[in-house]
């Protein structure tokens, strides 16, 4: 049920207008409005509850429901700056109230100590902007347990010996375990490995207003019916509306941030519902849209003053794209471990986080897990073994006995940042508003692809040592297509090399901020969304200390 | 089917072999080439795909769309009984064989220590 909200004048400036409602835009929402501050939130996509969400998978995932839609938002891609970039799905992220954490698996690692300071650590690497964080594990630890605690984590603290110092266990247990999970558990302890119970933002018990999981299995790609899991939809939007000085505006799709004399930001103009333009005054702007649509945004707000985009003194936004890298492999089992049911992953391992590059002969380094991330259709069209035929009596009947006998173990890894990596605007494609369209550049960095092939051999031994019947990788190919939309309005010290600070305040204009996925410096090991919150928290912090301190307003 | 089996009224009046030859005859990749990739290809794109394989994707889809969606596909829940998938949308462990005797989380114990911490 939606809450009353205060209802804000265009023409009045509000403290904060924050763009995106996501992971980080809820965060941000929640932590500025309920400490006293006026906020509206614009986001692209429609208010969507929980009574909208479902299991039909062609509404879900073939027509978009939750996500950008490629018919309105089309997209373009090329490999390197030199090709001419052809009409092509380049991503796909959350366009709804609570943005991508609608539909995320909620894995929930923290980064670890080494994911800030590697570059120092092991110097520089040929083709990559791989640089350290002008921040550490120590400064971020204490909003790693606020994301924990006050959005909602199972885990058990100290099960792998891996892990990064923490403050305070985690709220709640794990969730139980899997089939997937058991197997993974004794093979990759038969080999020596570290397996334990994955960290999910998934509830493992009832928390006021929202019940513990109840493991439909209709998880990545969805939305959850229950509150269970942890979305900003679901933990942080409702307590920035109960604030009452924070207004959600949906259906508003922002195209440019104003900008005065002075070059200070003025507010957002944006379509409405009805494609009408509008113009949201405010005090200071948080733009919180994804690693993507955030530099695109930048891009669009060019004008005299800044030729090359807004806060594009580094020539960086955009640039330093980074998708995670990572395999996917299969096992077929003898028994039914009815993966189906539950949730995604319920055990994952961390003894290849670091790999050393003088031994394995490439940078990087990743997580194991097992899961089973595929609702039914998904499942019939791409999870047969190779050789498998595509139809008729063989297909049916491999479909039949494998549904309820397979599962993934997927290695979560590293990409290095790369400058021609980016998303920029497409010179000729226009979107359904007329707007110039995301294009994307991508070619993974050489030590990716190893790392992929890498990670995708241990999964396959482990495989072999649980006992599978079959076992198989996919192809390990350049990637072409991203959810994970890193690094592309990089932190840093100096504003030559990166956008923000370590405040989240753009080098280039004093009352302007980003923060979401486009803020990391470094990819970490495949799992960003915890990252993203626990930097909102932290930026939420550093942005009232400014506010208090009239920084904002001089 | 009238070209190759001109006495058969239709597909669905067609034996299961003959099926399969008819499929065989538009499937311009041949039935054995195996599909590579998991459900993100769910997902609609720009780009352009052959008749036959937005045929077999239609198909999979009505197939196992899930039966209480409104939709008419995968009638009395027909395919999810073939994939042995319950019909039910909450559940609680033991999910499956293999964690039915699970005794619960409990450290290595002689797992190796971490080269760095």
């Amino acid at each position: 049920m939606k809450i009353e909200q205060p209802k804000y004048k265009n023409s009045e400036a509000v403290d904060f207008v924050i763009i995106g409602s996501g992971a980080a835009g809820g965060v941000l929402a929640k932590e500025l409005s309920t400490n006293g501050f006026s906020v509206v939130v614009l986001e692209q996509g429609p208010y969507l509850t929980e009574a909208d969400f479902s299991h039909d998978e062609i509404k879900i995932l073939n027509e978009d429901l939750l996500t950008n839609h490629p018919k309105l938002q089309p997209n373009t891609f090329r490999k390197t700056p030199d090709e001419k970039a052809k009409a092509q799905r380049a991503l796909v992220y959350g366009r709804a109230v609570g943005g991508t954490s609608n539909h995320f698996t909620a894995n929930f690692w923290r980064f670890h100590e080494i994911d800030f300071i590697e570059r120092s650590k092991i110097g520089p690497i040929a083709g990559s902007t791989f640089a350290d964080w002008p921040i550490t594990y120590a400064d971020l630890e204490p909003y790693y347990t606020k994301v924990e605690w006050e959005v909602g984590v199972s885990g058990l603290a100290g099960a792998s010996p891996f892990d990064p110092p923490r403050s305070k266990p985690y709220p709640m247990p794990p969730l139980p375990v899997k089939g997937s999970g058991v197997i993974f558990e004794t093979a990759a302890r038969k080999l020596g490995w570290n397996p334990f119970p994955a960290p999910m933002a998934i509830l493992s018990q009832p928390r006021p207003g929202r019940s513990a999981c109840v493991f439909c299995g209709f998880c990545l790609g969805f939305g959850c019916e229950v509150k269970a899991k942890s979305s900003s939809l679901a933990s942080m939007i409702p307590v920035a509306e109960h604030s009452g000085k924070c207004e959600i505006r949906p259906n508003s799709y922002v195209h440019k941030i104003e900008i005065d004399e002075r070059g200070r930001a003025t507010g957002a103009v944006y379509f409405d519902e009805k494609k009408n333009v509008q113009r949201q005054k405010a005090k200071a702007v948080i733009l919180s849209a994804n690693g993507a649509e955030t530099p695109r945004l930048l891009l669009l707000s060019a004008s005299s003053q800044f030729p090359n985009g807004l806060a594009n003194s580094s020539g960086y936004v955009g640039k330093n794209l980074m998708f995670n890298s990572g395999s996917v492999s299969l096992g077929v089992f003898d028994e039914p471990s009815n993966d189906y049911k539950g949730y995604v992953d319920s055990r994952i391992l961390h003894d290849f986080y670091q790999l050393d590059a003088q031994k394995v002969g490439f940078y990087g380094g990743g997580g194991l897990d097992a899961r089973f991330d595929m609702t039914p259709i998904g499942f019939g069209l791409g999870a047969l073994p190779p050789g498998t035929p595509r139809w008729g009596k063989q297909y049916k009947a491999a479909l039949a006995y494998n549904f309820t006998r397979t599962f993934q173990v997927m290695g979560h890894g590293t990409s290095l940042p790369v400058a021609d990596n980016s998303f920029s605007l497409d010179p000729e494609l226009k979107d359904a508003w007329g707007l110039p369209a995301l294009r994307l550049t991508y070619k993974d960095h050489p030590d990716d692809l190893k790392l992929a092939q890498w990670l995708a051999a241990r999964s396959l031994e482990l495989l072999d040592a649980a006992g599978a019947k079959q076992k198989w990788h996919l192809p390990i190919e350049e990637q072409q297509f991203g959810v994970h939309l890193l690094g592309t309005c990089r932190m840093g010290n100096d504003s030559k090399t990166s956008v923000i600070d370590a405040d989240h305040r753009t080098h280039d204009v004093k009352n302007l901020f980003l923060c979401d996925g486009s803020s990391l410096v470094t990819s970490g090991r495949g799992q960003p969304t915890m990252t993203i919150m626990a930097l909102a928290f932290r930026a939420a912090d550093r942005i009232r200390a400014l506010a208090k301190s009239g920084e904002l307003n001089s | 089917v009238i070209e190759l089996y001109p006495q058969v009224a239709s597909f669905s009046a067609a034996t299961s072999d003959q099926q399969e030859l008819i499929l065989e005859s538009l499937d311009e990749l041949g039935s054995q080439s195996a599909p590579h990739h998991t459900g993100a290809k769910f997902r609609p794109s720009s780009g352009a795909q052959s008749f036959f394989e937005v045929v077999r994707m239609h198909t999979i889809a009505g197939f196992l769309v899930d039966p209480e969606s409104g939709r008419r596909g995968n009638r009395d829940g027909v395919g999810w009984k073939v994939i042995d998938r319950s019909a039910d949308h909450s559940f609680q462990p033991p999910f499956g064989y293999y964690d039915k005797n699970y005794p619960g989380w409990v450290p290595a114990a002689s797992g190796k220590d971490p080269e760095k911490k």
